[in-house]
């Protein structure tokens, strides 16, 4: 996991988790062993597609919401297979000039963003290939298109489950002090846009899918409200806090999605003072 | 087959496939419907893989027999009207094989094509004289000039695609080779094509990618093809391989993939789409 841009070592021999999310959206820039993997956790979990709809719809609302409060700069972290809208066009919806910078670890991913996602002429559209984890590294190449002196809106929708702590020792990964970094590295005003698979709310469907993922080479976090809490640590929660996602600010088409059933997921905005 | 018909427009290729899952949902067989036509099963087989064009009174008959409403049945055989109709390319039947006609017809119906080109600019973004060079140099055995200046028309038909209000997004890796193997020893013929490429470079529904030599081998190395996407969720892609003689369509989930995973490998391998723009750019000074 470097975020050089030398030539990148691929392996799609097993499932990657931005693919297997894609066929649960419908799309179809997916293999075979994708489509294996996301049909196994959808015979496991039959929340899968409903959770991964969610997850697209909660970044919508939480953009508009943010946009609409006077954020013009977009750093989305793991940005996935584009799936429309993406959330430039809904930042641009709101602000035309709004800036945006997709970064994912994935070249393929980031290829498909780069030429898929086109930007609003009055604004920018950026593309960054960097992994989540190193921080300092993506920060620069994010600087080079907007103004970390500024406030940004940073978003990780359904990537923390992806992500280890501490306590984790077969991760390496300690993804509270990686969000630290990050915050502590936003300007005043900035916000957190954050989404996760929790236990939760229906613990052991929760527990198959996330033995498959790692089965499949993924390694797979889901955690509960406490734990999902600390991310926004020192940071002021917008109304209505820390909530399952579908819960978040709800339009229609997410209060219709409701009667289908909870989604184990849990989505939160905050602003940092 | 016995009987030729220009190939299927892509328009029957999804009706076909509806008509196939409206019977299945009405829980019949082939053999059943058939019965109800008083026809061969074959024949029912050949309307749904779009062999045949869509004979409405057999299709009113189905969609009666399976039970589909009439205001959906309307529909239905209103878009099968419109699927029958023979497209824009038909008058250039003298000079369009029956396989090529498909490939204009996909290209057209696509909201995304993806290809690999590894020894000319594709056709779509072929200055008249480029196309007019490759086509000569293609040219073996007893083609006279008017034949390729037909040729050439119709590739130049081809591309008001790109001017559409809804173009479908084109996606394009091509070999560095294209760009250092002249097609004309007129050097105007390349420089003329190379404006074109990067003035379709800026486009944001156009995507070039160069692989460069020094990037070494890449799994695309046996020959051209493109993949199509289409706008309706149902439909699969479909990828289009050429050889000297004649051409394949695949559409199976495994064959589709393969070429997929290809592309993608070759994608992030390639020169990104800026990078290639400064590459074109440089190539452009040396003619």
């Amino acid at each position: 996991m470097t975020g050089s841009d030398a030539a990148p070592q691929i392996d799609t021999s097993r499932p990657h988790p931005a693919r297997v999310y894609d066929w649960w959206l419908g799309g179809k820039d997916n293999y075979p062993v994708d489509e294996e993997l996301a049909r196994r956790i959808l015979a496991l979990d039959n929340t899968a597609v409903r959770g991964a709809r969610a997850n697209r719809r909660f970044m919508h609302r939480a953009v508009r919401a943010v946009a609409e409060a006077g954020i013009r700069q977009f750093l989305d972290i793991g940005t996935g297979i584009p799936t429309e809208p993406n959330l430039h066009q809904v930042a641009q919806g709101v602000a035309p000039e709004s800036r945006v910078v997709y970064a994912d670890n994935d070249p393929i991913v980031l290829r498909h963003a780069q030429a898929l996602l086109h930007g609003s002429a009055e604004g920018s559209t950026a593309y960054v290939h960097a992994d989540v984890r190193d921080v300092d590294f993506l920060l620069a190449r994010a600087a080079e298109s907007l103004d970390l002196a500024r406030p940004v809106a940073l978003s990780l929708v359904a990537l923390t489950h992806y992500l280890g702590d501490a306590t984790d020792g077969d991760s390496g990964d300690d993804v509270h002090g990686l969000l630290q970094k990050y915050v502590a590295a936003l300007a005043p005003g900035s916000y957190l846009i954050l989404s996760q698979v929790t236990p939760d709310l229906n613990p052991e469907a929760v527990a198959k899918a996330a033995g498959a993922f790692r089965a499949g080479g993924t390694p797979f976090y889901p955690r509960p409200i406490t734990e999902f809490q600390r991310f926004f640590g020192g940071l002021e929660l917008l109304g209505p806090g820390v909530i399952p996602v579908t819960g978040w600010r709800p339009e229609a088409e997410d209060v219709a999605a409701q009667t289908e059933g909870v989604v184990p997921v849990y989505a939160g905005v905050a602003r940092k003072p | 087959m016995s009987e030729r018909r220009p190939a299927p427009t892509v328009g029957q290729v999804v009706l076909g496939k509806r008509l196939q899952e409206l019977r299945e949902a009405a829980r019949l067989k082939r053999e059943e419907a058939a019965r109800v036509l008083r026809v061969a099963p074959a024949t029912v087989r050949r309307m749904e893989m779009a062999e045949v064009a869509l004979k409405i009174p057999y299709v009113q008959v189905l969609l009666e027999t399976y039970g589909v409403p009439d205001d959906e049945a309307a529909a239905f055989v209103a878009l099968a009207e419109e699927a029958n109709r023979p497209g824009w390319w038909q008058r250039f039947h003298d000079v369009l094989p029956d396989w090529f006609s498909m490939y204009v017809s996909l290209e057209g119906a696509a909201t995304l094509v993806r290809s690999y080109e590894p020894h000319f600019v594709p056709g779509l973004l072929q200055t008249e004289e480029y196309a007019r060079a490759v086509m000569e140099a293609g040219t073996v055995g007893q083609t006279g000039p008017d034949t390729i200046e037909r040729h050439v028309s119709l590739r130049m038909a081809r591309q008001r695609l790109l001017d559409r209000p809804d173009p479908p997004h084109l996606w394009v890796i091509m070999d560095e080779t294209v760009l250092r193997r002249p097609v004309s020893i007129r050097g105007e013929v390349m420089g003329e094509q190379l404006d074109k490429l990067l003035e379709f470079a800026e486009r944001d529904r156009v995507t070039l990618q160069i692989a460069e030599f020094e990037d070494g081998p890449h799994p695309g190395t046996y020959a051209p093809f493109t993949l199509f996407r289409f706008g309706e969720p149902e439909l699969p892609d479909m990828v289009f391989t050429e050889y000297l003689t004649g051409a394949l369509y695949l559409d199976s989930r495994g064959e589709v993939s393969a070429h997929l995973e290809v592309l993608d490998h070759m994608t992030a391998r390639a020169a990104s789409a800026q990078r290639t723009k400064k590459i074109l750019r440089e190539c452009r000074e040396d003619f």
